[in-house]
């Protein structure tokens, strides 16, 4: 069969022309097997006819792949391993070439002649667009580690020979590739399993590690109709990508490279998220597991790889580009946004770079995110202090979210009731990051700070203060006196809320469009960021209202339908916060939990009340409604939050809302900065304000007090017995303890789960029949009246003591409680008489698990844990009330809480939504032409600002003294 | 007119605000301690040569449980009945024998009373066992003069480590023994300290043990040829009083002693104007201790008061040649009293003395802590100490409940020997 295609071939290249004479006797002896990859929906007849133009003879033309029809004289192979399998031994190369190319006719007498000049394995051909051959799409490209392209090639960049010179490159593409016989059939051709691109770079990399030298050679032209790459999604290119990576590797580069290249399109998925493209993720996602499912044949390659190998990884390091090239680009995609903002739109990248760098505004947001940088220093090397409600994630994200979703609340003796939203959120978070705690912690924190910076400019610029100093004043908001206060507070999710807080401002700013679909996108886009902010602050969405109405009051917005808007917000916030907001009464959202009040200092206080008072008398009256907006939000905000019987919540958010205030003062006041006479005075108080920030850079915890529940209770793990540490039993002032925790004479205590309590216990649930007896026993414990007060303790799992904060508590009266001399910072006890928290009938303690205990099968198992039925789980009547406990029934090795159907279907239909919200954020955003026409992207980078919705009201005499003060206000 | 608006709105609010803001720190103020539910016999002795039995009193029924601290750390606990009528009682013995076995008792109610009774061959003492915590504890009356025996005890039966440091005054003025000025006591440990061996040949001799970590709980057990005396330690107060039994066969003393480093001016006032008392200095030197010589003023039961400007411990001391006895004085006077060993053992000649101070008559009852016991009523007379002796079986212990206040203090005889204790004031 071959040998006729073998004449056949040799004949129609003789008839076609005559071959043209080789310059040396090694080309004119090279025998040339052409096959044609049948790609997309090509046609094949050009480049059939291509092929048999050629000044190079070959000796036969075959067709890989499925085709219709072909001429009788050309043969058709499934695969190219087939091919290679019959090719005599006299032929010297193959010509692998797609069916969407046409070769120039010196195409491959090139590839020939600088094969054999250079002494390579394999050369590819500059590739040039069909429709428009001046237009380069492939030279040879070096990739980055993880096997993506890096070819330097700007989009639609023209041919002028600029790159016209034979060089080695780290793979070539696959439109035209001639490689020798004896590799091609070493290698077994490309991979069936790759789409054509992914397929050149397996080929190039495998042809590497076995040896040989992979050139592109730029004088032999093919134009590629590019038909084949529409008939593959993205994704799989990349999956392909990965493929080809994790098949050339060896095994030492694989352990760090397969972890790092998940990460990093994990963090390029999420930043592209950020930008608006969503599809990167999934896609990343959709690889991974691409990759998964193929493993068996991936491991087949390599082995077969493994037998030919003659090079090292190292080889193929030297035609790579350091770092991540995705990641670069997403930092360019990034700086250009960023550019956008700014307002200037230069030519080009460098151009665009260049101006970016020498930007007032870039230099000012470079300074406030370097302030946020060394406000959380030591969480970027330590992580975040375990203290207050900074507690580490559990270990597990799945199970805490499965928890989450209508399971056991494990805080203090546990309850049935739902957790706070924060749980619901990070543990989502985790999960994404692969059930990193400390990570998840830290970008969170991070992340917020940062989004307190840009949302609080973002804000600034909405009501006409558009210069460089609006990012400055973002740290006030992220890192000033009342965002200090949450964070010495202990209270973490208050200082990730008020970070989010400005941009659920910004979203609710966004002018109505005019279709449908973009009103959809439009409602989406308001309701997500106070969603956001409401899972940190639930109170979110009243606090924002209330900034909203103020903004109203003093001029800085003009539309009532924002606070419309911020109506909206609350009500998808409310059911994003499902099933929390299922299970918590109005009583305990308004007065539960500690109040947060500001810590009292002349420091922020004196430069506040000046900037205030400067402002208001001195600012220019296009500034002043932005100055009475801040000023207003701060002292009313402060004001509020001290209105007694109010909790943690609505402190909180007032707190949140009062910093956000703060920040637009110092904004406002920084903008008179450049002035002369007294409103220069303005901004030097602005700037007196900016100072406020200086001592959240001390510590470097993000104001986070130092300390840790975690150091304070490693103790426990080293001398718990084998079936864990149980409970502790911490006391000391509220400000010393994890979370939060009850009250006996305003003498803190709370039970935490030894050796680390978590963040998933930092929220007590509302008081049940165990807590109210242990605050009895608590109560006994601190009176001392007890002989063996450990006894007492036992009952509840509680085998430590802890007495923090140099609390005035003296146990020595107890013959049971041990007090074990750990450190002079705070006083331990061991329980004597401890039980652990879950045992059978013998005292044989049952192990804790994520959602439940295990332990031999048979017997009652004594649970303490808040007594509740559905501990009984798939067999209620095995359950039965033990005192405040629980005693159930064991027929397996395994006791677990069954989940409560209406608050996980709560959680399931908040997943649902958020991602509905999402879903239609993308579907109808302003930068899809066919959900907002022109003219109505509000907050587009282009609209002037009279169509941005909101803009501060600047007077016709006076727009010439308003720093860039917007043109079309009313 | 915005701009006066802002003014106007804006520093009112600030002005409000700054009287609202609250400061940076919530006071925290401890729950107020509670009764102690327990009692520490710090002296309890069970061997071949010694007996001891542990009464409890308590005003409900329900189970004591007594906690032995025995050789290298370990415990032993043994559960005590307290019947319906209040009492209970073990025979240490049956339980532990190992020679000095500190107890901790875990009582029913707070309302109780625990007392020890120790019989060393011959000897006999009787002690309360304190159901309060002190970080001072004052225990005066002891004597190291030739052919005495003086052991203070120091028992830590708790689960932590205790520091304490012991000092002594007599009538050589305060005396220093290095190896005593710090005394580390392990978890669930006892501690002798041999007094007559350290501080020989005192006629007076006052000892204090202060507490700087953890828990302790002293006694002083003083040996004599034919008798022993046992009683515990107490916390200062400024005021006693004191009940002294007749007297005749020896000496009658009260024993006044301060850890105040002034000088505590004090007074001992009889509540009979016919008593004739000695001359008696005016203050307590630092640290120091006073006896007072009752044996010339008479023979017969007296009641005293004794006042200081500062905290003093106050101990009656009774001394013959076969006898001895000494108990601290009790702090107030009062309506119920419970007398924990009252009745232990049925063959000694067991007495209360009761003072009343009133102007008339007054009932008083006595009742057996044991079922179906018998219940005695007599009449007080007034403005002296009224002896009872108590005729039956009022093991082990009784319920002294009078009309007006009173103050008790029960004697046993056994043989020759004499021991005494003060009652455990109910509601005082």
């Amino acid at each position: 069969m071959f040998a006729s295609e073998h004449s056949s071939g040799d004949s129609r290249s003789a008839s076609a022309g005559g071959a043209s004479v080789p310059t040396d006797d090694s080309v004119a002896t090279s025998r040339v097997v052409a096959a044609i990859l049948a790609v997309g929906s090509a046609e094949l007849a050009d480049s059939l006819a291509a092929v048999a133009s050629q000044d190079h003879p070959v000796v036969a033309i075959v067709v890989i792949g499925r085709v219709d029809a072909v001429p009788p004289d050309v043969a058709v192979h499934a695969t190219v391993g087939d091919l290679v399998a019959l090719i005599p031994g006299d032929v010297t190369h193959v010509w692998l070439l797609h069916s969407d190319s046409r070769p120039r006719r010196d195409a491959l007498k090139a590839l020939v002649h600088e094969i054999e000049r250079n002494h390579a394995s394999m050369a590819g051909s500059k590739v040039l667009v069909a429709d428009r051959p001046e237009v380069l799409e492939s030279i040879g490209s070096a990739t980055d580690v993880f096997g993506v392209p890096y070819s330097g090639l700007e989009e639609g960049e023209v041919d002028h020979e600029q790159y016209d010179v034979v060089r080695d490159v780290a793979y070539v593409s696959g439109v035209s590739i001639l490689l020798r016989r004896d590799l091609l059939r070493g290698l077994g051709g490309p991979d069936p399993l790759l789409p054509p691109e992914a397929a050149g770079l397996d080929l190039s990399q495998r042809a590497r590690v076995a040896g040989g030298r992979v050139v592109v050679v730029p004088s032999s032209e093919v134009l590629h109709s590019q038909d084949c790459e529409h008939h593959v999604p993205g994704w799989r290119e990349r999956a392909g990508r990965l493929r080809a990576v994790l098949k050339a590797y060896r095994p030492i580069t694989l352990a760090w490279m397969a972890p790092l290249a998940f990460l990093t399109g994990l963090v390029e998925g999420l930043g592209r998220l950020l930008l608006g493209s969503p599809t990167r993720l999934a896609g990343h996602l959709l690889a991974s597991g691409w990759n998964l499912a193929h493993l068996p044949s991936l491991i087949r390659a390599r082995r077969a790889l493994a037998s030919i190998r003659q090079a090292s990884d190292e080889e193929l390091f030297r035609y790579q580009v350091r770092g991540s090239v995705e990641l670069r680009q997403l930092g360019s995609e990034f700086g250009a946004r960023l550019d956008r903002w700014v307002g200037e739109d230069p030519e080009s990248l460098l151009e665009r770079s260049r101006a970016a760098w020498r930007s007032p505004v870039v230099v000012a947001a470079g300074v406030g995110a370097a302030l946020v940088l060394a406000a959380t220093r030591s969480i970027w090397f330590d992580g975040l202090p375990d203290v207050g409600f900074a507690l580490p994630l559990p270990d597990s994200a799945w199970s805490t979210l499965l928890s989450y979703a209508g399971g056991w609340n494990s805080a203090g003796l546990g309850s049935p009731e739902p957790f706070h939203p924060t749980i619901g959120v990070t543990a989502a978070l985790q999960l994404v990051l692969l059930g990193r705690g400390p990570l998840t912690m830290t970008l969170i924190t991070v992340g917020a700070l940062l989004m307190a910076i840009a949302g609080t400019a973002r804000l600034l610029k909405i009501v006409g203060c558009e210069g460089p100093w609006r990012y400055l004043a973002g740290a006030v908001g992220g890192l000033g006196p009342f965002a200090a206060s949450l964070g010495q507070a202990g209270y973490w999710p208050g200082i990730v809320g008020a970070g989010f807080l400005p941009w659920a401002i910004v979203g609710l700013c966004r002018p109505f469009p005019a279709t449908l679909r973009a009103r959809l996108g439009w409602a989406a886009r308001t309701a997500l960021p106070v969603t956001l902010t409401s899972c940190f602050l639930p109170l979110a969405g009243p606090a924002a209202i209330l900034v909203v109405l103020l903004g109203l009051a003093s001029g800085a917005l003009r539309h009532l339908s924002i606070a419309l808007a911020a109506g909206l917000g609350v009500l998808a916030a409310a059911l994003a916060l499902m099933p929390w907001t299922m299970g918590t009464s109005l009583d305990a959202l308004v007065g539960g939990g500690a109040a947060v009040v500001p810590a009292v200092s002349w420091w922020w206080l004196g430069p506040a009340a000046a900037a205030l008072v400067l402002s208001v008398v001195a600012a220019p009256p296009a500034l002043l409604p932005a100055a009475l907006w801040g000023g207003a939000t701060a002292s009313i905000g402060v004001l509020l939050s001290l209105t007694p019987g109010l909790g943690r919540e609505p402190t909180v958010g007032l707190m949140a809302a009062a910093s956000l205030g703060l920040a637009l003062l110092t904004g406002a006041c920084l903008e008179t900065l450049t002035r002369t006479g007294p409103r220069r005075l303005v901004g030097l108080a602005g700037l007196a304000l900016l100072a406020t920030v200086a001592p959240s850079l001390v510590g470097g915890t993000a104001n986070l007090p130092g300390g840790s529940i975690g150091e304070v209770l490693a103790f426990t793990a080293g001398l718990a017995p084998e079936h864990g540490a149980d409970r502790a039993l911490v006391i000391g002032p509220a400000g010393f303890l994890p979370g939060e925790s009850r009250s006996i004479d305003g003498l803190g205590y709370r039970v935490v789960w030894a050796p680390s309590p978590r963040l998933t216990e930092a929220w007590l649930p509302e008081p049940r029949l165990g807590d109210d007896l242990l605050d009895d026993e608590v109560r006994n414990l601190l009176g001392g009246g007890r002989l063996r007060s450990g006894l007492g303790l036992a009952s509840y799992g509680i085998r430590w003591v802890v007495v923090m904060g140099a609390a005035d508590v003296d146990l020595s009266g107890s013959i049971d409680l041990r007090p074990l001399p750990i450190s002079p910072d705070f006083t331990a006890y061991v329980n004597e008489n401890a039980r652990p928290v879950a045992a059978g009938q013998t005292g044989r303690p049952w192990l804790r698990m994520d959602r439940g205990y295990s332990g031999a099968t048979g017997g009652d198992v004594r649970l303490a844990e808040n007594a509740d039925p559905r501990w009984g789980g798939t067999a209620p009547d095995t359950w039965s009330q033990n005192g405040w406990a629980n005693l159930i029934g064991t027929a397996g090795p395994t006791v677990s809480f069954a989940p409560q159907p209406i608050y996980r279907w709560g959680a399931i239909a908040a997943a649902l939504w958020v991602c509905l919200l999402a879903a239609l954020a993308v579907y109808g955003r302003p930068g899809n032409r066919s959900a907002a026409p022109a003219g109505e992207q509000g907050e587009g980078p282009r609209a002037p600002a009279g169509e941005q919705g909101e803009g501060p009201r600047a007077p016709a005499g006076e727009q010439g003294e308003g720093p860039r003060a917007p043109a079309g206000g009313p | 007119m915005r701009r006066l608006i802002g003014i106007l709105v804006l520093g009112g609010s600030m002005a409000a605000a700054i009287p609202l803001l609250p400061g940076p720190t919530v006071d925290v103020i401890l729950p107020p301690p509670e009764p102690w539910q327990a009692a520490v016999c710090p002296a309890v002795r069970a061997d071949d040569r010694s007996v001891s039995q542990i009464a409890v009193a308590a005003e409900v029924p329900g189970e004591a449980l007594a906690v032995f601290t025995l050789r290298g750390s370990q415990q032993r606990s043994h559960p005590i009945e307290v019947t319906e009528a209040g009492g209970g009682w073990l025979e240490v013995g049956s339980v532990v024998s190992e020679g000095l076995t500190p107890a901790a008792l875990e009582m029913p109610t707070a309302a109780g009373a625990a007392a020890l009774l120790v019989g060393l061959d011959e000897r006999t003492g009787a002690a309360a066992c304190p159901m309060g915590r002190s970080s001072l504890w004052l225990l005066p009356g002891a004597s190291s003069r030739s052919g005495q025996a003086l052991d203070l005890v120091i028992a830590n039966p708790f689960a932590g480590p205790a520091r304490v440091a012991v000092r002594s005054a007599s009538e050589l003025g305060l005396d220093s023994v290095a190896r005593l000025a710090s005394l580390e006591l392990a978890p669930r440990s006892v501690a002798v300290v041999d007094l007559a061996g350290e501080l020989p040949l005192r006629d007076l001799l006052a000892v204090t043990v202060e507490v700087s970590d953890g828990q302790v709980v002293p006694a002083l057990l003083q040996t004599g040829r034919a008798d022993a005396a046992l009683w515990e330690g107490v916390a200062g107060r400024d005021e006693w009083l004191v009940v002294l039994p007749e007297w005749a066969e020896g000496t009658r003393r009260l024993v006044i002693s301060t850890d105040s480093p002034l000088a505590v001016p004090f007074q001992v006032e009889p509540f009979a104007a016919d008593v004739e008392m000695p001359l008696l200095p005016t203050e307590i030197s630092p640290g120091g201790v006073v006896s007072v010589d009752l044996s010339g003023a008479s023979t017969s039961a007296l009641a005293l008061r004794v006042t200081a400007a500062a905290p003093v411990a106050a101990t009656v001391v009774l001394e013959s040649e076969l006898s001895q006895a000494a108990a601290p004085a009790a702090p107030a006077a009062g309506r119920r009293w419970l007398i924990p060993g009252v009745g232990l053992p049925a063959e000694a000649v067991h007495r209360l003395w009761v003072y009343y101070g009133g102007a008339q008559p007054t009932p008083l009852s006595i009742r057996a802590l044991r079922d179906r016991g018998p219940v005695v009523a007599v009449e007080l007379q007034p403005g002296m100490v009224n002896p009872i002796e108590l005729v039956g079986d009022f093991s082990p212990g009784v319920l002294v409940e009078a009309a007006e206040p009173v103050v008790v203090l029960w004697t046993r005889n056994l043989g020759d020997t004499i021991d005494m204790s003060t009652g455990r004031l109910l509601d005082g």
